[in-house]
């Protein structure tokens, strides 16, 4: 299996049973992924991640909390990686509160591994996906931090649609004024386009003040 | 053999012995039967009204309160099989038939000489047969007793010989009646010519014999008494010692005072063993409801501790099913690298070997647990395990219209091992037999357990045979697998658990279709003297 993240991304197993931990990390690096491994869900909260795409591959029963209060735990600290749940109980009421919590996968032990491969690749897809967006939605938070006050605003009022004349109406400026500002902040905010600077507008919530 | 702990005839009003709580009802009521008695005797002779509806309504209380009594008698008998109990069924049955022409030839009852060609004795000699026959019959009952104490195993069956007796009863009966009519010259005369005053001498001497048979009857359960009947039969010898001496050995003529309290202490006689059984078999009919109800209870709770302890053992060899599985997938994929990955290969097999020594330990682990067992283990009898899993289902199998049939072979050697888990297994088979019939109609319901020793092998071998739906089209190979069920409600362990405890102990389990219809499921053990 290619894989195009690998060394780029990286798989937590957590299980508590070394022979399965092993295992798993064994088939997972077989396919040139990187892999750390737990015993316990307070080992994996422990370490500390690097911001690479990355999964969790977690077994259910855990000692201590079970694997879906862990999942629910992460999502309360707002630690947002894909799961992968392993179960050696085929335990259908259990694998539906998983995947309705947003786990990516529910394998039943012993598993194919097909299916693990898979699983853990849709995960870190969706893991990149997730990082990707999150920078950009970053970025876009930074170069707006880089806007004057009189920039944002005028930046509101062009995305609500209104013309350069309207904008130099509404401000009490001149239209050329108005003209300059508006390439300074197409240009702060790496915007081709107005449709372009709408959609970040739209996305950073600027809302021209009534 | 002490199978009896577990024989559900013990619990039958014959059988069981009186309480505490008994023993003084049936002193209360004689204490007050004395007490009235004390209270008519001295105004025995002060005539009262002659009351013709007297007459019927004493007749028809006895005849329905004996026939009743006859009737549970009767069925007590078809279940303990004791031939006390079948003769005291008689004289009840005799005691209420033998009542109905007294009350239709009473004089001015029906008609004023008494219907069915009535003579004026007639109806005084039909009381005597009654009376004397009633405790006549009660001392042959007792006398009996001993006879029984081996449960007589009767070729005929109870129907034969409950209808064996009614005949005979009621040929007696009607005989009687008609050689008291026909006969009436041959007969000593007991009622005078004015058809109320009696003949003092025929009459006190028949009186004094009445009492002679009560009493004798009464010493004689005194001396053998063992059960509830028992204690309530004294009652009723009791009863008939007051009757017949208000009735008759003090009383001079018809319609007198202590004629009508003698008839009413009659009346209490009736009442005694009727209610005793009515009220008995409700109690115990009760007690018996709520012991299954627990029974049943038991048997749920052990039915989850076992499919718990099933589902542990199967995630248990899962884990290191999947280590394995896992490990091999990964050796294959390190090995066709194009400079293959010697070092991870290797450590791999390390993987897929220590994950195959775990599931060893496991399946050991398994086993030692099936061996050893919780409750350790013992020298059992196999027939009684048997009898007593069979109570077990018995609601089941009455709800269920299931004939069982048991053919437990004599003599066999005793078994060595866990008592309570071969019980399980049992249960389990018997349990799959009776569901396995719960869909079939059309034909009978038949579970037959047997129990037999193979000599050369010294093995005893049980077999429980059904006439379900069979294993038809599963194989008898695949039903042992964990997880296979044909049944909508179950885990499917059952099977696989039974082997492996029956395997545990040194024996095997082995399923095969029976004939015309259903499954045979046939459990070896090796006996204890190998």
């Amino acid at each position: 299996m290619k894989n195009d993240s690998s060394g780029k991304s990286i798989v937590f197993v957590v299980d508590d049973d070394p022979l399965v931990r092993d295992a798993v990390s064994n088939l997972l690096r077989s396919v040139d992924l990187q892999t750390r491994a737990f015993g316990s869900a307070s080992e994996f909260l422990r370490e500390k991640r690097p911001t690479l795409p990355s999964c969790l591959v977690l077994d259910v029963r855990l000692p201590g909390a079970s694997g879906l209060d862990f999942q629910a735990e992460l999502s309360k600290l707002d630690i947002r990686i894909p799961i992968i749940f392993m179960t050696a109980h085929g335990d259908i009421p259990m694998s539906v509160r998983a995947m309705k919590a947003g786990a990516v996968e529910f394998l039943t032990k012993p598993f194919r591994e097909q299916d693990m491969l898979d699983a853990v690749k849709l995960a870190l897809e969706r893991d990149q996906g997730r990082i990707e967006a999150e920078r950009a939605s970053s970025e876009l938070k930074s170069s707006f931090e880089t806007l004057t006050p009189r920039e944002r605003e005028i930046m509101a009022l062009v995305a609500s649609g209104l013309m350069n004349k309207q904008v130099a109406g509404k401000m009490g400026l001149s239209e050329i004024t108005v003209k300059v500002h508006r390439g300074r902040i197409m240009q702060k905010m790496g915007a081709r386009s107005l449709a372009d600077l709408v959609r970040m507008a739209e996305a950073l919530g600027v809302r021209a003040s009534p | 053999m002490v199978q009896d702990t577990y024989d559900q005839r013990q619990l039958l009003l014959a059988t069981l012995p009186p309480s505490r709580r008994q023993i003084r009802a049936a002193l209360v009521v004689v204490a007050t039967m004395l007490i009235l008695f004390g209270v008519t005797v001295s105004y025995v002779n002060v005539q009262l009204p002659r009351v013709d509806a007297f007459i019927p309504i004493l007749a028809t209380t006895t005849v329905i309160n004996d026939l009743i009594t006859s009737i549970l008698l009767f069925s007590q008998y078809s279940i303990a099989r004791r031939r006390a109990l079948l003769v005291l069924a008689s004289g009840y049955l005799f005691t209420s038939l033998i009542v109905i022409p007294w009350a239709l030839a009473f004089p001015g009852v029906f008609s004023p000489t008494g219907l069915l060609g009535a003579g004026r004795q007639t109806t005084a000699w039909l009381y005597t047969y009654w009376h004397v026959g009633s405790p006549l019959i009660l001392i042959v009952a007792v006398l009996l007793k001993d006879l029984d104490n081996k449960p007589a195993e009767s070729r005929r069956s109870p129907a034969v010989a409950v209808a064996l007796s009614v005949a005979v009863v009621t040929a007696t009966a009607c005989g009687l009646t008609w050689f008291t009519i026909a006969g009436e010259r041959f007969l000593p005369t007991i009622v005078l010519p004015d058809g109320v005053s009696l003949n003092r001498t025929i009459a006190t001497s028949l009186s004094i014999s009445i009492i002679v048979l009560a009493g004798c009857a009464l010493v004689l359960i005194w001396i053998k008494r063992r059960s509830v009947l028992d204690l309530w039969l004294m009652v009723v010898c009791c009863a008939w010692l007051l009757e017949t001496a208000t009735a008759t050995l003090f009383v001079g003529a018809r319609f007198s005072l202590g004629w009508y309290a003698g008839r009413i202490f009659g009346i209490a006689a009736t009442f005694v063993v009727l209610l005793a059984l009515l009220s008995e078999t409700l109690a115990l009919y009760a007690n018996l409801a709520q012991s299954i109800i627990r029974r049943r209870g038991d048997r749920h709770a052990r039915q989850i501790a076992m499919d718990a302890m099933a589902a542990s053992i199967v995630h248990e060899i899962k884990q290191p099913l999947a280590a394995i599985i896992s490990n091999a997938n990964a050796g294959r994929r390190w090995l066709k690298r194009a400079t293959p990955a010697l070092n991870e290969a290797n450590s791999s097999f390390d993987g897929i070997a220590s994950a195959g020594e775990r599931m060893s330990e496991i399946v050991d682990g398994v086993r030692s647990m099936f061996r050893k067992g919780a409750h350790g283990q013992k020298l059992f009898d196999v027939n009684d395990l048997i009898q007593e899993t069979l109570t077990m289902v018995d609601l089941d199998v009455r709800t269920q219209r299931i004939a069982v049939a048991t053919e437990l072979g004599n003599g066999l050697p005793q078994l060595f091992g866990d008592r309570g888990q071969l019980q399980q297994v049992f249960l389990n088979l018997i349990s799959n037999a009776i569901e396995a019939m719960s869909s079939v109609t059309g034909r009978t319901r038949d579970l037959r357990i047997r129990s037999f020793l193979v000599q050369e092998l010294s093995e005893v071998v049980v077999t429980v045979e059904d006439s379900g739906i069979g294993i038809e089209g599963h194989g008898s190979k695949q039903i042992f697998e964990p997880f296979f069920t044909t049944k909508s409600t179950g885990t499917g362990v059952g099977l696989t658990i039974c082997r492996v405890i029956v395997e545990a102990h040194g024996g095997s389990l082995q399923a095969s279709t029976n004939k015309p219809y259903g499954a045979v499921f046939q459990v070896t053990l090796p006996s204890a003297d190998l």
